[in-house]
């Protein structure tokens, strides 16, 4: 199927991707621009087809003021099926909720999306048989269970052309020569090796086909009970110590299946608690970590205060908005996931101990805080396709569950937690922090985040490497011959265009050093600043410090009582975490070393871009950051440009291009929703006497009373 | 490296910055030190809690030292209370005892921002600013010269044209503090927006003197279209004033008139007035608006120590947080940076710049000039001159905190300015505007801010005044300052429109966090001052070549 833009014309057709079948459509439907009571909007056309729900506008021939940032995949009135959170219908100025089976069909037509827009449909002028069509269409398509085959992933890769492989660097970790290299760039090769005994998913489904485990595990412990309880290495640290993960077993009725499996652990433990191995740390996530429903009923929470249906509602909650924030506890969560991957990271840095991760399937919150770790540690997971790779590691190859998590299928609401997102929230936490050490921006994270309901890449398809292998083959298609060839989220051509691609790369971020003669002395100084951590460590006197209370209260009193709980409750382990985070704030930052977020109260913070950047309301009209960052762009630009014309007026020599920098110096003014919106519309917070607004509104009074007095002077007329 | 000029060194702290001092040891619980609650046991550790949030925490080792740390703990407690009380008793004399062994350091090279700063301290300045905001209709009055009408304000007064010296002194006493209405700044398109204290309760509004207030006034002469809205509240801000409305008079009466009409008189001409945006400008208008209208500092700073806690009152502090907030969401408007504001912040609390050490004009220029025995008048505040000069016959003077200077290094200073800021030194704002014709001339619609809210003409003098009816003309959609917002898609230029949205207020970190000490490495950290550095560098070498 080729697809030709078509030309302007009065039947305005959805652009279709291969494979994507139109389903219904409605004519002459109402699109809100913002619902804030003014009823501005446009007419168009709604469909769906089995890919995404499509508002075509019907004059859209304002192709001229193209955005600057926008995704080839998705457009701007795009809700992929995967995307759309929740549907409310709206029945005399009566929201209700749409789900399966409707018997009445609503003048209004409200969708949620999950990330964060809200489009409000006016379904009064289109006929009756096509609101029937399309609102039963749109709530079947996107609200109810579905098959796996029937993601449009599938339609998709069978029916676009064979897209070019375009190698990029992310390592897929598909290979066992990609986890023997990860090994190797670790240094962790000496005592944990890769394996094949689960080639064939011999060993369990759950696992990737290759993973690492210490040397000294046997393969018949890894089959005994599917590759529970044996650990399952992540990462290695540059002293050694490791970062592993392992599945408990579930919970046992029988007494002495049980005993055999405490049997098997100890003896595991033991294994690999001897030299050569380090010290071995346990530390069970589930107890240890907020559950998964906690983080699900945190995040629907918070979510909703960024879903707003107009402009009354948005300015009624603002009034309320710090104490809303503060009782979703989402950022409360971002915090202690921060902590606890500290906590892991102080261990392997300062204690030189291995560290395993426990939870029961071992690809949740494991993978939230074994990512967290190597973004904090491995310098590498900082680049763009380190960071890519260790997603491909951690959570993909992995098996982090992304259909069941993010319900995909809509298969079971108990199921989802946006784990996945949580990681996310924390990394920006760390990008807005350290932003230098990143190479790239907040806005990859924002893309990224976007990407996860996008069904046409099977990288968070997908609960586990082995159901994607077992899907992959297109057996059910006869007139496929060969296997589907799906299209990894990692090659960002697909989505958007070189120019919109600028906008994902931090260009102040400087690469590592390599580590050439010339440069070993700056080596040697990070080793020693390295070593030089335990020794500040034991420099504070082991005395009780009188003032930690009066400054927790100090900081209680300014603060409030949650984050002064928060600080003191940091105290009651062994102050080693204190220490080791007081001992590396106290010091300059390493861009190349270890970082860790700051995790103080005031330092969590809302990611703006992602949550705030479709409410016009909440925008800044001098673009805050943004309008930094882009002027920061524009001084880079400029100096590179000269450092290139000096090099050549130096050495007659062509340099090559620099660094492809997002071309911002044209856009005058930019608000902070930028690239996201660009939106204009001003909208001011009702004075809160609005009696008084009513008063000066009301000329007619006012003239009156004007008339009085000039009545009453009388001495002009 | 880079915050120690900021601080005046990591380890110091000015007497008065100190706001708790506690000692402790592990045989007692902590105690809070006072002059008169002195220390009974010997400290092992000595904690200073600074007012700019910085906490000094000291340990003596036990090797000796303790009848020192007895001593010095003791002392630090005395001294605090002592610099105190004389700042207050001493009505701005330096005291022999107090001179600051530290800052000797004469770095005059060129004085910055000062020179061009305006401190409204003489009459050219007034006429001056009177002129660059082109408010026809108005003139510098000197009818406050001598401080003998009120003592609060400054010498001089921006006045109607109208209005004689001779009639505006009937006005002055109906106003608490004698604070009478006068012009703050004029939009290019018309509007005034004027400050004054509210009605003496002595004073009736229909008596004779207030009566003809308005009439000779003539304000109204030159009406244009103007608007501006307030919406206070709380640590969030204003929204601005835009034009496309009808005519607007707009006062501010809170009692005193020294708190928080400084605030809102400063803010709007932040949001509004380009040039307040600037270096020199947004000094000139801290100048204008607090130093010279009288807020009083030492007490709402609470640094005098005997004032009763109701006195504190961070006024000062709150618009430096909303300028922050401002400057972060309009960065590229503003010709100063974070660094400078924070630096003012830092200085607010020093006790060496006439800025903040004294109450109004009248005082500041009483510590730099030798006294008349003959002061006849008191100053209204209440506190009661001082037993005249003691000791020290030398007129002490101390410099305005803009006086960079002699504090900040060069280097430093240039942190002060935005390069991403405004091009160039901002001008007047429309300069072509000034004498434009009203297309309806005629009414003007007086507001007052009163009780957090814009209301029509609860001055009773106004009723006064010839008003005619506003021509058919006026949008009438567009009447309330609010329904003119909306409407225009974006806002006038020079005018900015904050977002006040809970999610936009943000905690000034580098300010309320910058005793930790990561905060105090990143305030004057190598950002875009650096790169237009280095831009700059790289095209004189170019030039060069």
């Amino acid at each position: 199927e080729i697809h030709i833009k078509e030309p302007i014309e009065k039947e305005v057709n959805p652009h279709l991707l291969p494979g994507e079948l139109l389903l219904c459509e409605a004519s002459t439907v109402y699109k809100y621009v913002q619902e804030d009571g003014s009823n501005r909007g446009t007419y168009g056309k709604l469909v769906c087809t089995n890919f995404k729900i499509s508002f075509l506008d019907d004059d859209s021939a304002s192709d001229d003021n193209e955005p600057q940032f926008k995704n080839k995949i998705v457009g701007e009135n795009d809700i992929t099926l995967q995307c759309v959170d929740q549907i409310y219908g709206v029945y005399d100025e009566k929201k209700k909720l749409l789900t399966g089976q409707l018997r009445k069909y609503p003048e209004k037509l409200i969708i949620y999306c999950k990330d964060l827009r809200v489009f409000n449909f006016c379904l009064r002028y289109t006929k009756e048989e096509e609101v029937k069509r399309i609102v039963s269409g749109i709530v079947h398509h996107s609200q109810t269970p579905k098959l796996l085959k029937r993601l449009f992933l599938f339609s998709y890769a069978s029916a676009a052309p064979n897209n070019t492989d375009g190698r990029n660097q992310t390592v897929m970790f598909e290979t066992l020569e990609d986890w023997r290299d990860e090994l190797e760039r670790t240094k962790g090769n000496v005592k944990y090796k890769a394996v094949t005994t689960n080639e064939g998913y011999r060993v369990s489904e759950k696992l990737p086909l290759y993973f690492v485990v210490p040397i000294c595990i046997s393969e018949e412990s890894i089959l005994k009970y599917e590759g529970r309880g044996i650990p399952i290495w992540c990462w290695s640290c540059h002293n050694g110590a490791a970062l592993l993960k392992m599945s408990t077993f579930p919970k046992e009725q029988d007494d002495s299946t049980s005993q055999m499996q405490k049997a098997f652990l100890d003896g595991i433990y033991k294994t690999i608690s001897k030299p050569p191995y380090e010290l071995l740390k346990m530390d069970d996530l589930s107890s240890s970590l907020p559950s998964l429903q906690d983080i699900q009923t945190a995040y629907t929470r918070f979510k909703q205060l960024f879903l707003i249906d107009n402009s009354t509602d948005f300015w009624a909650t603002d009034v309320k908005w710090f104490s809303l924030l503060e009782s979703t506890n989402w950022l409360e969560i971002i915090r202690r996931v921060l902590k606890k991957a500290m906590e892991v990271a102080e261990c392997l840095e300062i204690q030189h101990t291995n560290v395993l991760l426990i939870e029961e399937s071992a690809t949740d919150l494991c993978c939230v805080i074994s990512s967290l770790v190597q973004v904090m540690m491995d310098s590498y997971s900082r680049t763009k396709s380190g960071f890519q790779s260790l997603i491909q590691k951690e959570w993909v190859i992995g098996g982090h569950s992304f259909l069941d998590r993010c319900n995909h299928l809509h298969k079971s609401e108990k199921e989802e937690a946006p784990v996945f997102l949580l990681l996310l929230n924390c990394v920006w936490q760390l990008v807005q922090q350290y932003p230098p050490a990143f190479e790239f921006t907040e806005t990859y994270l924002t893309v990224l985040s976007d990407s996860l309901y996008v069904p046409i890449f099977s990288t968070f398809f997908f609960n586990s490497q082995h159901q994607r292998d077992t899907n992959k083959s297109g057996e059910s298609l006869k007139t496929q011959s060969g296997p589907f060839r799906f299209l990894t989220v990692w090659d960002w051509s697909v989505q958007f265009e070189p120019k919109a691609l600028a906008f994902l790369n931090n260009p102040l971020y400087a690469e590592k050093p390599k580590p050439d003669r010339s440069q070993r002395k700056t080596a040697r100084f990070k080793h020693q600043r390295q070593l030089s951590l335990p020794l500040t460590q034991a420099k504070p006197s082991t005395k009780r410090g009188f003032f930690r209370e009066e400054t927790d209260h100090l900081i209680k009193n300014i603060l409030g009582k949650r984050i002064g709980k928060f600080i003191n409750s940091s105290d009651e382990p062994p102050n080693s975490l204190r220490e080791f985070y007081d001992s590396w704030h106290s010091k300059p930052v390493d861009y190349h070393g270890l970082l860790l977020p700051r995790i103080d109260g005031p330092e969590i913070k809302v990611w703006a871009q992602r949550y705030l950047r479709w409410i016009p309301e909440a925008q800044l009209h001098g673009g805050g950051t943004i309008a930094t960052a882009a002027k920061i762009l524009d001084l880079m630009e400029e100096v590179q440009s000269l450092q290139v014309k000096m090099d050549e007026e130096h050495s007659q020599s062509v340099s090559g291009d620099a660094h492809s920098v997002p071309m911002l110096r044209n856009s005058a003014r930019l608000s902070s929703l930028f690239p996201f919106a660009l939106l204009q519309r001003q909208s001011v917070k009702p004075a809160l006497p609005t009696s008084t607004w009513k008063d000066l509104e009301d000329e007619d009074d006012l003239v009156k009373r004007d008339d009085e007095f000039v009545d009453l002077s009388g001495d002009m007329l | 490296p880079g915050s120690r000029g900021l601080l005046h060194s990591e380890d110091e702290v000015a007497l008065r910055c100190i706001h708790k001092l506690v000692a402790a040891s592990s045989f007692s619980k902590p105690k809070v030190l006072t002059a008169a609650s002195t220390l009974k046991f010997i400290p092992e550790e000595l904690a200073v809690f600074c007012r700019d949030f910085r906490l000094l925490h000291f340990c003596f080792p036990e090797n000796g030292l303790a009848p020192q740390a007895f001593r010095v703990a003791n002392a630090i407690a005395q001294a605090r209370e002592a610099a105190a009380w004389l700042g207050d008793a001493a009505d701005g004399w330096a005291s022999p005892g107090e001179a600051p062994p530290e800052e000797e350091e004469e770095d005059k090279d060129g004085d910055d921002g000062s020179s061009t700063t305006l401190l409204f301290e003489n009459l050219r300045d007034w006429e001056e600013e009177l002129q660059r905001l082109g408010a026809a209709g108005w003139r510098v009055s000197a009818v406050n010269e001598r401080f003998d009408m009120a003592p609060s304000l400054p010498q001089y007064l921006w006045v109607p044209s109208g209005l004689l010296d001779h009639d505006l002194k009937r006005i002055f006493a109906h106003f608490q503090e004698r604070r009478v209405p006068r012009l703050c700044w004029h939009h290019p398109a018309g509007g005034d927006l004027l400050r004054a204290a509210s009605f003496h309760p002595a004073s009736e509004p229909g008596s004779e003197d207030v009566r003809w207030v308005p009439g000779d006034l003539g304000w109204g002469a030159e009406r244009k279209r103007c608007s501006v809205v307030l919406q206070g509240g709380g640590w969030k801000r204003l929204g601005g004033g835009c034009k496309g409305n009808p005519p607007h008079h707009f006062v501010p009466p809170e009692p005193s008139d020294r708190d928080l009409n400084c605030l809102l008189a400063s803010l709007v001409q932040l949001l509004g007035d380009p040039h307040a945006r600037s270096l020199p400008g947004f000094q000139s208008l801290v100048q204008r608006e607090w130093v010279a209208a009288g807020h009083p500092f030492p007490h709402r700073l609470g640094l005098l120590c005997q004032d009763s806690p109701r006195e504190e009152a961070p006024v000062f502090l709150l618009f430096l947080d909303c300028t922050w907030q401002l400057l972060w969401q309009f960065p590229a408007d503003f010709g100063f940076t974070e660094a400078f504001l924070l630096a003012l912040h830092d200085s607010s609390f020093s006790p060496y710049f006439s800025t903040f050490r004294f109450s109004c004009q009248r005082q500041r220029g009483h510590s730099s000039l030798p006294r008349l025995p003959s002061q006849t008048y008191r100053p209204m505040g209440g506190w009661q001159d001082p037993r005249g000069h003691r000791g020290d016959p030398r007129p002490c003077s101390f410099p305005p905190v803009w006086a960079w200077g002699r504090r900040y290094t060069r280097q430093q200073r240039e942190q002060f300015r935005n390069p991403a800021g405004p091009p160039g030194p901002a001008g007047s704002l429309s300069p072509g505007t000034p004498t434009d014709p009203c297309p309806w001339g005629g009414p003007r619609l007086v507001l007052t801010l009163a009780k957090g809210s814009l209301c029509p003409q609860p001055l009773p003098w106004w009723s006064r005044p010839p008003l005619r009816p506003p021509l058919r003309g006026s949008p009438p959609g567009s009447q309330g300052t609010q329904g003119g917002l909306l409407g225009t898609r974006q806002p006038p230029p020079g005018l900015l429109l904050p977002c006040t949205a809970g999610p936009c207020v943000r905690l000034w970190h580098r300010c309320y966090l910058r005793g930790l000490p990561q905060e105090q490495r990143g305030r004057l950290a190598p950002s875009l001052a650096g790169l237009a550095e280095e831009l700059q560098l790289l095209q004189e070498r170019l030039r060069a070549w």
